[in-house]
């Protein structure tokens, strides 16, 4: 209650500073916003992209003079359709996206749908991270990747294809595993299957359907006792699950898959909003309520200003292009 | 003992029994607005609960998704307008009771029916879900697709004035389903560039459009003469027709208990959903009456049937959702959301790493059934003498208005607007030819997942179709569906 009584006192003090001529001070710390920010999110309500962006929601007011954020649902067809809705937007500022760019990313490499990420968009900044772990069932004797790598060849020699789940294809965790059994030169040797979501990529491992699957590392906490994780698929240790090894530790060929949550709007925002909203959401993310919040619900806060997060996405998309053109060739198929 | 701790830590917290009612009042309200589903309520409410305590939060959410299914049958049965889209099967009895002056005792007859069904999954949910989980899990894609395959088999088989128009229902529903996203390559299918089709054609405007336009047109044509000035409802003629008497009830129990089975049945089995369970059981009651001639015209087994069952879905939703992680609905979804914003970890262990809260929610569900039995049961007589006064000529106009309303605060899209229309009008000539649009939804609502489950089914094996001979489960309810069609088939001969 105390956030609603704040930002209704701040509106009512921008509007009492505005209105006695004294706008430009309050203009400066609300980056030049007048109206409250529509953040587009491109799933439904209560999933993880949505709660990464509710909880900035909650947080950020305080730090935009108290513009708040509202967050608007326009769920479906790979965050696509809430893409091209923000592509369309102006570029004052009104109208952003909070993206899973992991999904984001790919979905605009894999079709041609209109959009071209780096040119259509501009990312203000980076809030969090999701990271993708390979896992197979507790109680067999694979333990570490390269376990998992003479399990897969071993079965093939007896004649046996290893099957694995993901939540469908050209998503995240579909291209990262299929990057990591090509450059292990065993993607021949397997069949994906692909099930609903990431619960129901889970389940057709825990049943004994499949015999591995990547699995969002956040996740993974709560099944300890049935699943193990092999490694993680990125360069860096997920902030969650911090004692599950990274294929890099483990020397292992792979693919850096991690789909970094990222506030980004229309191309054409101006430099000086860019930078004063990136300065808001990283107060933002230092806010008492976000990283209690945040912790909670068990969701990894990593910052990257706007330079950093339109770096470390572009090199994301270069590792990925050479396996989304083949995911990309198959589908066309 | 679990659910007296879940009680003593419900009722300590004032928070926790007021957002419970609270709750439980917003799904009744919003479950009976068309176009305000369960899932956008709980959408709304969500922010809220970030300032909440956990048990008060999942409390309100909870008894928002139960409410609403009891909620969805009241404009159902007084405006034959479903408020969700689960209500769609109580309608077909609920309205003509309507017609009859037998309003209040249809809202009743689902009130009572809705809680005793919810109460039973809430107590599955509370002594089998550890146990039960584990034979959910177990069903692969071959078993689903004998589930699935079963499903069609017999609603198809019963719900068409014929087995040929049912079946081709069936059909018809199921090509329009594959129109989308292909399940398995992820690529488009039949959506000729437009990306309105891209995720598939939308349920709301189908339902919308094949169950309440359609009817609304075919009331446009009726030409007699002071028809346009009569109440929808009749008016009670017998202090009876607005009660539940005790006989009643006996009559029926048998059914209620039946309906409850199969509506948890289908609650713990994730994605087939409680439009699906509650005209399994609607089919099914139909099916053993033995006065098969009054229904369709009135009768309120069907309504018992029909709310037995979709309100038993709502707590056996809970068992995969919490012990695999695996939302069966909408409303699951949303709920494993507000819990992972609470630190909550679903998975196998939640009853012992967040025993009292979990248990809490139980009792929240026991407490939200008792809220709205005795607003609903109540109210309901009330309602259905409000509504006794007012003229078609005024209803069916705002039925009208309010599909336009509800499709488009849907998805904000004019396009489904006009998707409404076209199934408005595929509705009326439907009906005109014997075909059954619910045998048609359910193809459409089911569609995506048998033929996912198939393709996984293959993909999961290189023996093809043999490889149901290795699944006895599969075979069985495959076979379960095809003597149900065998016995309907003898039947028909028969008359």
């Amino acid at each position: 209650m105390n956030t609603i009584t704040r930002r209704t006192l701040g509106l009512f003090m921008g509007a009492a500073l505005v209105a006695t001529g004294a706008a430009a001070p309050a203009a400066a710390d609300s980056c030049g916003l007048t109206r409250p920010v529509k953040a587009i999110v491109g799933y439904g309500a209560g999933g993880g992209t949505d709660s990464y962006a509710r909880i900035l929601a909650s947080a950020i007011p305080e730090f935009l003079d108290g513009t708040p954020m509202v967050i608007v649902n326009r769920p479906g067809g790979a965050q696509v359709p809430a893409m091209k809705f923000v592509k369309a937007a102006d570029p004052d500022g009104v109208t952003l996206q909070v993206v899973a760019m992991g999904g984001g990313l790919m979905s605009t490499m894999l079709r041609d749908q209109g959009i071209s990420w780096f040119d259509d968009f501009r990312p203000i900044a980076q809030f969090g991270v999701t990271n993708q772990a390979l896992v197979v069932r507790q109680g067999t004797d694979v333990r570490t990747a390269q376990d998992l790598i003479d399990f897969i060849k071993a079965q093939n020699e007896a004649g046996e294809t290893v099957r694995w789940s993901h939540p469908g294809r050209g998503s995240v965790s579909h291209v990262g595993v299929t990057a990591f059994l090509e450059k292990n030169g065993i993607l021949d040797m397997t069949q994906d299957v692909p099930f609903q979501g990431g619960a129901g990529t889970r389940n057709a491992l825990l049943s004994g359907e499949v015999d591995f699957s990547a699995s969002g590392a956040h996740t993974l906490p709560a099944f300890s006792d049935e699943l193990h994780a092999v490694g993680v698929l990125s360069d860096e240790r997920d902030p969650i699950v911090d004692d599950i090894p990274t294929l890099k530790e483990q020397d292992i060929p792979f693919v850096p898959t991690s789909s970094p949550i990222v506030l980004a709007g229309p191309a054409g925002l101006s430099d000086e909003f860019v930078t004063c909203m990136s300065a808001a959401v990283e107060q933002a993310t230092g806010h008492e309520a976000f990283k209690a919040l945040t912790k909670k619900a068990q969701q990894a806060v990593v910052y990257r200003d706007a330079d950093e997060s339109l770096a470390y996405l572009q090199s994301l998309a270069d590792a990925w292009a050479p396996t989304v053109a083949e995911v990309r060739a198959s589908l066309a198929e | 003992m679990g659910l007296v701790d879940g009680f003593v830590a419900l009722f300590s917290s004032w928070q926790a029994v007021l957002f419970t009612i609270i709750g439980t009042l917003i799904g009744l309200i919003g479950g009976a607005v068309p176009g305000l589903s369960s899932g956008a309520m709980i959408s709304l409410l969500i922010p809220v609960t970030y300032y909440m305590g956990p048990l008060p939060a999942l409390a309100m959410i909870y008894a928002v998704s139960k409410s609403s299914d009891f909620g969805g049958s009241i404009p159902a049965i007084l405006f034959n307008t479903p408020g969700t889209p689960q209500a769609s099967a109580t309608q077909i009895e609920g309205f003509p009771l309507t017609r009859q002056g037998k309003q209040g005792k249809a809202l009743r007859m689902a009130v009572v029916a809705s809680a005793q069904g919810d109460v039973f999954s809430e107590l599955l949910l509370i002594f089998g879900a550890s146990f039960l989980a584990i034979y959910a899990a177990r069903l692969g894609p071959p078993e689903f697709v004998g589930i699935y395959a079963c499903a069609f088999l017999i609603i198809g088989g019963l719900l068409g004035k014929s087995i040929v128009t049912g079946l081709s229902s069936v059909v018809l529903g199921l090509l329009l389903s594959l129109v989308g996203t292909d399940p398995i390559t992820a690529g488009e299918r039949f959506t000729f560039g437009s990306f309105h089709l891209f995720d598939g054609i939308g349920l709301v405007p189908v339902l919308l459009g094949l169950f309440v336009l359609s009817e609304v047109f075919e009331k446009a044509g009726d030409t007699k003469a002071g028809a346009a000035e009569e109440a929808v409802a009749g008016t009670p003629t017998h202090p009876d027709d607005s009660r539940l008497t005790w006989s009643d009830y006996k009559r029926v129990f048998p059914t209620i208990c039946r309906s409850q089975v199969i509506g948890s049945g289908v609650g713990i089995l994730p994605g087939l959903g409680s439009v699906v369970a509650s005209f399994v059981a609607y089919s099914e009651a139909r099916r053993r009456s033995k006065t098969p001639e009054t229904w369709g015209k009135g009768e309120i087994e069907g309504i018992a049937a029909a709310e037995a069952a979709n309100n038993a879905t709502s707590g056996s939703n809970l068992i995969p959702l919490l012990t695999l992680g695996i939302p069966g609905s909408t409303a699951a979804a949303l709920l494993s959301g507000v819990m992972l914003v609470h630190g909550i970890e679903i998975g196998p262990r939640v009853f012992e790493t967040s025993h009292d809260l979990v248990y809490g929610i139980f009792a929240a569900g026991l407490l939200c059934i008792a809220t709205y039995f005795v607003a609903g049961y109540w109210g309901a007589a009330y309602l259905g003498r409000l509504i006794a006064r007012i003229p078609s000529r005024v209803v069916y106009p705002v039925i009208f208005l309010t599909c336009y309303v509800a499709v488009y605060s849907t998805e904000q899209e004019v396009f489904d607007m006009v998707l409404m229309t076209v199934f408005g009008i595929a509705g009326f000539v439907m009906k005109k030819l014997g075909m059954s649009p619910a045998a048609f939804i359910i193809a459409f609502i089911l569609g995506p997942g048998l033929e996912r489950a198939l393709r996984q089914t293959f993909l999961l094996s290189d023996d093809g179709l043999l490889f149901f001979l290795e699944r006895p489960v599969a075979l069985l309810f495959l076979a379960m569906g095809l003597v149900a069609l065998v016995l309907r088939l003898r039947r028909s001969r028969k008359a």
